[in-house]
């Protein structure tokens, strides 16, 4: 005869499973045990997780590398996999966190530099800071938003290989059409905001074109702009987070004026959701003859519109207290804690990093060399855009390297549509995510 | 005697055989139990191993800074007294995840009772009817929340094309306004409605026949027979389905996240409880943060599902014991 539990004994059979269960979990690990490198075999199996689809034009310039890898040392063999949630900084990372907690990591990743201060600090980076002195890779090569990115109080935990930038490209032909002069682009807000107005067609109530949408693509990020606008997000000393900055809040309120002269956010936004890629791309259909958007965008054109009719020029900047001036980022490679053969990954990475190697895959994928002395190779200049690209490199800022740098870009991220859909106040939104985010970042220095 | 139970050895007669029957029994008892617990220890392994101690890890390290791969620090409660009084995108997250629980379970319920009613008449085709209601709910969600952000699209998507060629209307922006963001997920929630039509079928057919002859011989119309037969009948599959579906809903993730990337834009209108406890764990690495939210989303949970179970004396069970169904 089965007997039925009555409450009392069911909560207390339950309550006493789970306090055994949280006993069990309270003997929780207080130090990360390395296990001892395993006798080395012959040929050492090495795994490469990379962001690009195998498939993808950097996919494919990415295994033509590791294939050269692979033939010049025969007792390696890398192998290039595709798992964008095995790569940090993006917002799917936990299998990579998964494999270094569990001690079975990929022996090299694709890692988004802004990330690497929050990953070395949780000791999930492995310090190659000896490593890359003997491999005579030093400082002095690289620009320094490549440096500034690479290490982290003073010790390198990531090579970032491949540099991108944000430019303002605007149709010539189109400018021509308005009767605005194609060789003479707009440099400040008000010269943009006239110029977005004369190319601004609109039948009734619906907008056939919109001149330009100082939030679509990649304006859609404070860094962007920032700069430009000569904001400053941290300061360098004391490594304060200054996401309030004035220029910020400048920047932000023109932007929501902005939004009011063009009927309102769902009126934009409206718009921009119509937008197509590739051949379909607006910039190309010339529905939105100025953009600001990466390098990356000159391959397509070159692709799908090879006669386009287009320049590129500085990121518009208000006449009091703008510059000429630009973000970069791109990606890096980083060596998890935990992998089998630590001598052998770093020999991968230095072999990808190779003057040649780095210069033939940037090139491939219209991206930029972190060698300082890259900028001024033939190749880098024989497209104008590029060449305009190139240039504006020793100008560009980067995304502050702090723990704290995903934390900003999703507060900033909120922030910014919260103003744009009028539920904030810019000064005080961006006030309160500054406090909160320099609290968080006291415990990491 | 057998020397292994000496006391029985102090027994006389019958009382020694009872004594030694009751001890091969319970042998025989024991044995059983040996091997019933042999047969299912691969299910009783998974459930300590993979959710038992989960659970109460989860517990421990809601009460320390834990970033995946560096070890735990204690923090006592700290985690929890932040999430309650120093964090806005929690109490935002949650009343999002009440708000659409308060809009989703009632309709989801009502949309599946209706369509289980209409799929238990005796029409032609009924189970290719009750087929393609169902096939939805196979579609992976990830596939789902894709497809209807291509349909919602407001420009070019299907929903707003026809709603202009058929009545002249001028769709709203749906998944990009955030006055229609709620509605829009509930409108795609009402898709998968199938596994409720189901559950609701197999009820209505647990109904006697009797009832509803009876009914008719009162002069009962359909109304009538519904409203006084079927729904009451019903009751405890409407509070099953209650229950399940407050569970279901304080967990939404998959669709939010796939179509906002996870930003919960616009304006966080679909920034949900288990978004923000992603965040926290995956892109804050505050595991410790994020297993305090799972916790206290258990004890929401659990006790949304108390007050249920309090105040279900709506519920009719045939059977007059409460948790029978038995057939009348």
């Amino acid at each position: 005869m089965s007997k039925q539990l009555s409450r009392r004994d069911f909560l207390r059979i339950g309550a006493g499973s789970m306090g055994a269960a949280a006993l069990a979990a309270c003997a929780m690990p207080t130090t990360v045990e390395v296990p001892a490198a395993p006798v080395r075999p012959e040929i050492v199996q090495l795994e490469y997780a990379g962001v690009h689809a195998p498939s993808g034009l950097v996919g494919e310039l990415k295994r033509e590398l590791v294939v050269q890898f692979n033939e010049a040392n025969p007792d390696l063999r890398l192998e290039y996999t595709w798992g964008a949630a095995r790569t940090a900084g993006t917002l799917a990372s936990e299998a990579l966190m998964a494999d270094i907690a569990a001690g079975i990591p990929p022996d090299l990743v694709d890692f988004e530099p802004a990330s690497v201060p929050l990953w070395a600090e949780n000791e999930a980076l492995v310090d190659l800071s000896d490593r890359m002195s003997a491999a005579n890779l030093t400082t002095d090569l690289f620009y320094k938003a490549v440096n500034d990115q690479n290490l982290w109080k003073g010790k390198w935990y990531a090579f970032l290989y491949s540099m991108d930038g944000r430019v303002l490209y605007y149709r010539k032909d189109l400018f021509r059409e308005a009767g605005l002069d194609p060789d003479n682009p707009p440099t400040h807000i008000d010269e943009i905001g006239a110029a977005a107005e004369a190319m601004t067609k609109k039948t009734g109530e619906r907008y056939e074109s919109i001149g330009f949408i100082p939030w679509a693509f990649q304006g859609r990020w404070v860094y962007t702009w920032g700069f430009s606008w000569g904001a400053e997000f941290m300061n360098p000393e004391t490594l304060e987070l200054t996401v309030n900055h004035d220029q910020v809040v400048a920047l932000w309120e023109w932007m929501r004026d902005w939004r009011d002269q063009y009927g309102g956010i769902n009126v934009i936004t409206s718009f921009t959701e119509a937008f197509g890629a590739q051949a379909q791309d607006p910039f190309i259909m010339g529905v939105v003859p100025m953009m600001i958007n990466g390098n990356w965008m000159i391959s397509n054109f070159r692709k799908y519109a090879p006669d386009l009719d287009y320049g590129a020029s500085w990121i518009p900047y208000p006449r009091e207290g703008g510059q000429e001036a630009t973000w970069t980022s791109g990606w890096s490679w980083a060596i998890p804690v935990g992998t089998d053969y630590l001598d052998d990954s770093f020999r991968a990475l230095s072999y990808l990093a190779e003057r040649g190697n780095i210069q033939w895959y940037n090139l491939g994928r219209s991206n930029f060399s972190p060698y300082i002395e890259h900028g001024e190779s033939p190749e880098f200049r024989e497209n104008p855009a590029m060449s305009f690209f190139v240039d504006t490199l020793p100008f560009a800022g980067i995304m502050p390297p702090t723990p704290m740098s995903d934390m900003a870009w999703a507060g900033l991220s909120d922030a910014f549509d919260d103003l744009m859909h009028d539920k904030v106040d810019v000064k005080e939104a961006l006030d309160a995510l500054n406090v909160r985010l320099n609290e968080e970042l006291q415990q990491y220095l | 005697m057998l020397p292994l139970f000496p006391i029985v050895n102090c027994l006389h007669g019958g009382e020694q055989m009872a004594a030694i029957r009751s001890i091969r029994e319970s042998k025989i008892v024991r044995r059983k139990l040996m091997w019933g617990l042999i047969f299912i220890s691969p299910w009783l392994i998974g459930l300590i191993g993979f959710t038992a101690y989960p659970i109460g890890a989860s517990l421990a390290y809601s009460l320390t800074d834990y970033a995946i791969m560096s070890p735990p620090k204690w923090v006592g409660l700290e985690n929890y007294v932040e999430m309650l009084t120093d964090d806005d995108l929690f109490s935002k997250s949650l009343s999002n995840t009440v708000i659409f629980a308060l809009l989703s379970v009632p309709t989801s319920i009502a949309v599946a009772f209706g369509l289980a009613l209409m799929l238990n008449q005796r029409v032609m085709g009924k189970a290719v009817f009750r087929t393609i209601i169902f096939v939805p709910t196979l579609v992976p969600s990830v596939a789902l929340a894709i497809m209807w952000l291509w349909l919602f699209n407001p420009q070019f998507g299907v929903v707003n094309g026809m709603l202009w060629e058929l009545f002249g209307i001028n769709g709203p922006g749906w998944l990009t306004d955030e006055d229609w963001s709620k509605p829009t997920l509930l409108l795609m929630s009402l898709w998968t409605v199938g596994y409720g039509v189901v559950i609701f079928l197999a009820g209505l057919q647990d109904i006697p026949q009797s009832l509803y002859e009876a009914a008719d011989i009162d002069g009962a119309g359909v109304a009538q027979k519904t409203r006084h037969v079927t729904i009451p009948l019903l009751t405890p599959v409407i509070f099953f389905q209650l229950v399940i579906s407050i569970i279901a809903i304080f967990q939404i993730f998959t669709a939010p996240h796939v179509m906002t990337g996870g930003s919960g834009q616009p304006a966080k209108s679909l920034l949900f409880y288990v978004m923000y406890l992603y965040r926290q764990a995956f892109v804050y690495m505050k595991m410790g943060h994020a297993s305090g939210m799972a916790w206290l989303l258990f004890l929401i949970i659990l006790a949304c599902t108390l007050v249920i179970f309090r105040t279900s004396g709506w519920v009719h069970y045939s059977g007059g014991e409460r948790g029978t169904t038995t057939k009348t």
